[in-house]
Order: C-alpha cells, then structure tokens, then sequence
C-alpha cells in the first residue's frame, strides 16, 4: 500500500466530493499545516498508462477555480502512507505558498508551431552510429550533418519563440519555449490570468492569420505545469 | 477501447499531456520513480526517456551499429 499525490493546495482546500483518481480510487486532502495536498491509496505505485495519465491531469485541474489554482506535482512521486507524504509536503510549507499566491487566478496555455507542409529533415533528432560498412570520413560527414542540421532548428525555434514573444508578451504574465522535434518548430508555454483570456486567445488567431505557412496549434487551460521550477 | 488512429487533433493533445504530466511539475521531495512494464526507472526526464528510444531504433535499423 501507498499513496499517489497529485497537486499541493491552499490550507483546507479539500478535492470536490466524488473526486475519483487514478484506478478510480477516491483522492483525499492531506493537512499539511499551512497547505495540503490530494492524493488516492493504491495497493501499488501506478503505472504511467495514458488514462493514468490524463486522470492525474484532470485531478489537478478539478482544484482550479477562479481563486486556487493547486501547484501540480508530476507524476510518480509515491509515498508509503499518508502521513510521510504530507510530512514531506509541510516540509517545504513556504515554497509551495509562494507558488499558490503566484498561480491564482492564473491557467497555462501551449502553442505549439508546426512546419505546415513538408516535414523538415529528421535527421537532427536521430542517432548517427558507424555501421560495419560505414567508412570514417563518412561517419565525421553524417555527423557534421546533423550538427548544423540541429543548429537551424534551434535557429528556427528561436525565431518562433521571439515572434510569439513579440504578439503575446503584453498578455502574458510568464512563458516558457524548448526546441521542437519532428515537425514542430517551437513549444511554447504561457501563463495566463484568467481574466485575459479572450485577448490571449485573439493574439493567437492574429499569429495565425500572419503566418498561414505555419501550424499554430493553441492547447489548454492547463494546470501551470511548467511554471513550478 | 477504440482502434481507430488518433485525429491529429487527439495526437497533439496527447503529446502536450505526456510532456506536461511526465516531465513538468514540482517534486515533493527526491527523485520522481516511475514503472515501466514492472520495471521502476528513476525519473531522469521524459527527452532523456524519448532519446532512449530513438537510440533504440537507430540501433534495430539496418547498419544502426548493432
């Protein structure tokens, strides 16, 4: 036996009744003192399945209000009962109350920027290995070649970021962006009050209409799972 | 449980929820353990786990080395 923790909330914060978890066992509030966490007992620690995955998204997402917006925690962190999680959780009290005061009110968005045609090479995101016919000068070339192919990306992802940054930066209180692979371009990670909603979704369609050679795919509200570090 | 492929629609909203779940959010404490077909893996982060994979192809492809 164990138990699964999903989010870290304000003090008393308890989950919804019904709230049902991963395996559908019921997640309960822990008292942590000046905060307190939700989590659900499991005989054993769960697996990362898809639906596994997506219900602890939707626990998180079931204690966003207009006022709270829990610190979600990633997906793993097993204790072996109750009482050694939210002694780990009050530990840390001040951390997790300055991530609540400065997530309230406010929700996650993704964009993400894809090459709308034809896929650009893949041979930046691929692992280049000597085979027993591949001479030595051939193995350099392959890798020299995937070096500058890597480095256009990053140029690319770069300029994506900068031209999101410059329609969205007025809006948005954070962001975040990493390289993408395949045929993304960028992913970008934005926190938004919820209140500015509306105007961040209308800058998104303004980056659409200005550039139609490239996928720009909005995803979200989420719980701010990018924001935490 | 449906066979039918994903939308690229559903593909992407997997993809952001994997990436999101797995490798984002706060650590209470230690390292983040998850199990993978039984087999517990310290959590080191999911591009670290996605390049693991794409190693393992590179190395199944014919002349991949091994």
């Amino acid at each position: 036996m164990g138990v699964h923790v999903y989010c870290v909330v304000p003090a008393g914060f308890g989950p919804p009744d019904g709230t049902r978890g991963i395996e559908g066992e019921a997640v309960g509030f822990g008292d942590a003192g000046m905060v307190g966490c939700w989590m659900s007992r499991h005989d054993s620690r769960p697996a990362p399945t898809a639906e596994s995955i997506r219900v602890h998204n939707d626990v998180v997402k079931a204690g966003m209000t207009d006022d709270v917006t829990p610190v979600p925690l990633r997906f793993g962190q097993w204790f072996a009962d109750a009482d050694t999680a939210v002694a780990e959780v009050g530990s840390d009290a001040e951390r997790w109350r300055s991530l609540l005061a400065g997530f309230a009110g406010f929700v996650e968005y993704g964009i993400r920027v894809r090459y709308a045609m034809a896929a650009p090479a893949v041979s930046a995101v691929r692992v280049v290995r000597p085979g027993p016919l591949t001479s030595g000068t051939a193995y350099m070339a392959a890798l020299a070649k995937r070096e500058a192919d890597a480095a256009d990306r990053r140029r690319d992802a770069e300029r994506a970021a900068a031209w999101i940054a410059g329609r969205t930066s007025a809006i948005v209180r954070d962001s975040r962006w990493e390289a993408g692979r395949g045929v993304d371009v960028v992913a970008v990670a934005h926190l938004v009050a919820r209140a500015d909603t509306g105007a961040y979704r209308s800058a998104v369609e303004s980056l659409r209409a200005e550039r139609p050679e490239v996928s720009v795919m909005l995803t979200g509200p989420w719980p701010p799972w990018s924001f935490v570090a | 449980m449906h066979d039918r492929p994903l939308t690229p629609e559903e593909e992407l909203s997997l993809a952001e929820l994997v990436n999101r779940v797995l490798d984002k959010g706060a650590v209470i404490s230690g390292d983040v353990v998850i199990s993978v077909a039984g087999v517990d893996l310290v959590y080191l982060g999911l591009r670290l786990l996605l390049s693991s994979v794409e190693s393992m192809r590179g190395r199944l492809e014919p002349g991949g080395g091994i």
